[in-house]
């Protein structure tokens, strides 16, 4: 039962501290990431960095979220909502793994099949299109999930 | 945007000694706000699940909901909810 007076259940609450911080963390650990796109430590840190933080940030939320509205069982609706969300986000991660294979194709040609080494083919940047079209597709998933709770 | 399927609800719960839509929910094993969208037109529910609320009224099912197609009746779903006979 919803008792925090907004009318929003636990679900829609989580989904928009989801959304939230996905859109905060990763926007930053993109950015930080494609500024020395090639250091591949630096890379590892950042993503395991980010994925940390939002671990925390997310218990914080929840905790949060559970006082003011319990959760509940999922019903129908939200089940028809992330069937919606769902169709959605994987045309953009879909769109993503396609390029990147793309770039791993045009690598192997211009190498002649072998390891051609040029920075424009950095085997790093086929990880970072995966990652950009990665937290892409989970704020649209987001995204579309949270104005559905608000739509109906 | 609204469905095509209309409902009573509304006026099912309040004969029904006022019932509130969170009792509903818990009678039929949704939450309040999915009430709220089927009541308001928004969310079609499942046959399954639109039994059920009949169940609860204790009447038949289109006693409680009505396929009305906009380009049927020349008319916005949304605004005919209401205006059933009881």
């Amino acid at each position: 039962m919803n008792v925090d007076g907004t009318g929003a259940t636990f679900r829609e609450q989580s989904t928009w501290a989801q959304l939230i911080t996905t859109v905060s963390i990763y926007g930053v650990v993109l950015v930080a990431i494609l500024m020395d796109a090639t250091n591949a430590p630096r890379t590892a840190w950042l993503l395991g960095g980010g994925v940390l933080v939002q671990v925390m940030a997310l218990a914080v939320f929840h905790a949060v979220i559970a006082v003011r509205a319990p959760a509940e069982p999922d019903d129908e609706r939200d089940w028809a909502i992330d069937l919606r969300s769902d169709r959605y986000s994987r045309f953009i991660l879909g769109t993503g793994v396609v390029l990147a294979i793309g770039a791993i194709v045009v690598q192997g040609i211009l190498a002649g099949g072998h390891d051609g080494g040029s920075i424009l083919l950095h085997p790093l940047l086929t990880a970072q299109v995966l990652l950009l079209f990665l937290v892409g597709s989970e704020v649209v998933r987001l995204g579309t999930r949270a104005v559905a709770y608000r739509r109906g | 945007m609204a469905t095509a399927v209309t409902n009573r609800i509304r006026h099912l719960r309040f004969h029904a000694d006022e019932m509130t839509q969170q009792e509903l929910a818990d009678k039929i094993g949704v939450s309040r706000q999915t009430v709220v969208a089927i009541e308001k037109a928004r969310y079609s529910p499942t046959l399954e699940l639109a039994f059920r609320i009949a169940e609860v009224f204790d009447v038949p099912l289109e006693s409680v909901f009505r396929y009305e197609p906009a380009g049927r009746t020349g008319e916005d779903v949304s605004c005919t909810v209401e205006d059933w006979p009881a």
